[in-house]
């Protein structure tokens, strides 16, 4: 299990913050395998549209320009809708960055948490773990790798210990008597993206087809 | 498809609303460093038969296998190697690597400490938004600074009205929430505290609404935490 560790800054001093996948299964305590006829697990694959069985790993991922000649990875940068490139942002790690907070509830309230981390506590400062302790929120910006996009991250403690939240923002409005759903407008947005907790929705997913 | 959610306030009435998703996406596109378009595609590395685990239950012994790489490339099929592979289904593979068209789907417990427990077939379970029954309002009130500490809401959805009946049970609701600055525990079963399944068969959630007025508009959304925030170890 891959351990990255985040060094945060707060007024009194540094902290370098060991931070370890949260399981999920563990912290569902189930989980979902599918079973041949033998009762040995099923791994999962993919078939082609001509019928050949695609194991894992057994795909490479490429770029091709409107001729059909393939382009390198290097030489493609990400945009956004408009076509303006996005900045790639460096990975968190190596450097230390600022802890914002504390943060209300209300910040982490709008977004959805995408992966859980557990912190074990590198070196942590004092008063940091003081405010944790009394149910404080703090923000910070965590990426285990360079990326194009900058989800926060809260730290916060309870009574099992110190965590991690990687999160994504949503999107949360006001609404008067009326501001009625505008049902057309939503229809093709339901949320397809896998959540953190989704996984199991995997087998369910079967018939689901991939455009590769 | 837009889902709905039959709710029950803390006067037991109930209603049928709208959940929508809010999780913001970017939209993302790739081009190359001068400007032109490009399309991300897949294509095909191996094959079944010449798939690494392939190649290593044909040679077990890796001094054939190194030979056999020098000598005749079978880990190289060229009718195949480098098609792009198109739209693909997801399947499931026995253990002899062939396509398992009836997998028996188990659900597989874990100990506190991470252990395998048992193993039991899965019923089938219907979704529970919109219940036959009423609900029942579970009075469970939790402060927000408490409950974001205990569970991590993966999903979150804007509950949402349709008309001005639903907007006026959603109002009070809202009012009732935000006089308490708490969230209410939504559920199934007959406290109103049961998992909440989105989908057939899909995983168990907790459900917990949140409620805010301001001035004449309303802010009601519905979190559903997969697990609480707990290490393996300091289960009981």
């Amino acid at each position: 299990m891959m351990t990255l560790i985040l060094e945060v800054d707060v007024p009194t001093g540094r902290s370098a913050l060991l931070l370890t996948p949260v399981d999920r299964i563990v912290l569902r305590r189930h989980h979902r395998v599918a079973l041949d006829a033998q009762g040995r697990v099923c791994r999962t694959a993919w078939r082609t549209w001509d019928g050949m069985p695609v194991l894992p790993g057994a795909l490479a991922d490429g770029y091709e320009d409107p001729d059909g000649a393939t382009v390198p990875r290097g030489d493609v940068v990400a945009t956004d809708a408009q076509g303006r490139p996005l900045r790639q942002l460096p990975a968190t790690a190596g450097r230390p960055h600022r802890l914002e907070g504390p943060v209300p509830p209300d910040d982490l309230l709008a977004h959805a948490v995408m992966k859980v981390y557990a912190v074990t506590a590198h070196h942590l400062d004092p008063a940091l773990r003081h405010s944790l302790g009394q149910g404080d929120i703090y923000r910070v910006a965590f990426r285990p790798r360079p990326s194009t996009s900058d989800p926060p991250a809260f730290l916060l403690a309870n009574a099992h210990g110190i965590f991690l939240l990687q999160a994504a923002p949503c999107r949360l409005d006001w609404l008067t008597r009326e501001q009625r759903m505008p049902v057309d407008l939503f229809a093709d947005e339901e949320e397809d993206m896998p959540a953190w907790g989704d996984w199991l929705a995997d087998y369910a997913e079967m018939s689901v087809e991939v455009e590769a | 498809m837009i889902r709905q959610i039959r709710l029950v306030d803390h006067r037991g009435r109930d209603a049928t609303v709208l959940l929508l998703p809010v999780r913001m996406t970017e939209t993302r596109q790739s081009q190359t460093l001068d400007g032109h378009p490009v399309r991300h595609l897949r294509r095909l590395k191996a094959t079944a038969d010449t798939h690494p685990d392939a190649l290593y239950a044909r040679y077990p012994d890796p001094d054939d296998l190194a030979r056999a790489l020098i000598d005749g490339d079978p880990e190289i099929d060229r009718q195949a190697v480098g098609r792009a592979t198109g739209p693909c289904d997801r399947v499931f593979l026995d253990g002899d690597g062939h396509v398992c068209y009836a997998p028996v789907v188990t659900e597989v417990r874990y100990h506190a400490d991470g252990t395998e427990r048992d193993r039991r077939p899965v019923g089938r379970r219907a979704a529970n938004l919109v219940s036959a029954q009423p609900p029942v309002w579970s009075g469970v009130l939790v402060p927000r600074r408490e409950i974001v500490r205990r569970l991590a809401f993966s999903r979150v959805y804007q509950v949402t009205h349709q008309d001005a009946l639903q907007f006026d049970f959603l109002y009070e609701l809202a009012q009732y929430l935000h006089a308490r600055e708490a969230m209410v525990q939504v559920g199934s079963g007959r406290q109103g505290r049961g998992p909440v399944y989105c989908e057939r068969n899909g995983p168990a959630y907790r459900g917990f609404l949140d409620g805010r007025i301001n001035g004449e508009a309303i802010r009601v959304v519905l979190y559903l935490a997969a697990g609480e925030l707990t290490l393996p170890e300091a289960r009981p």
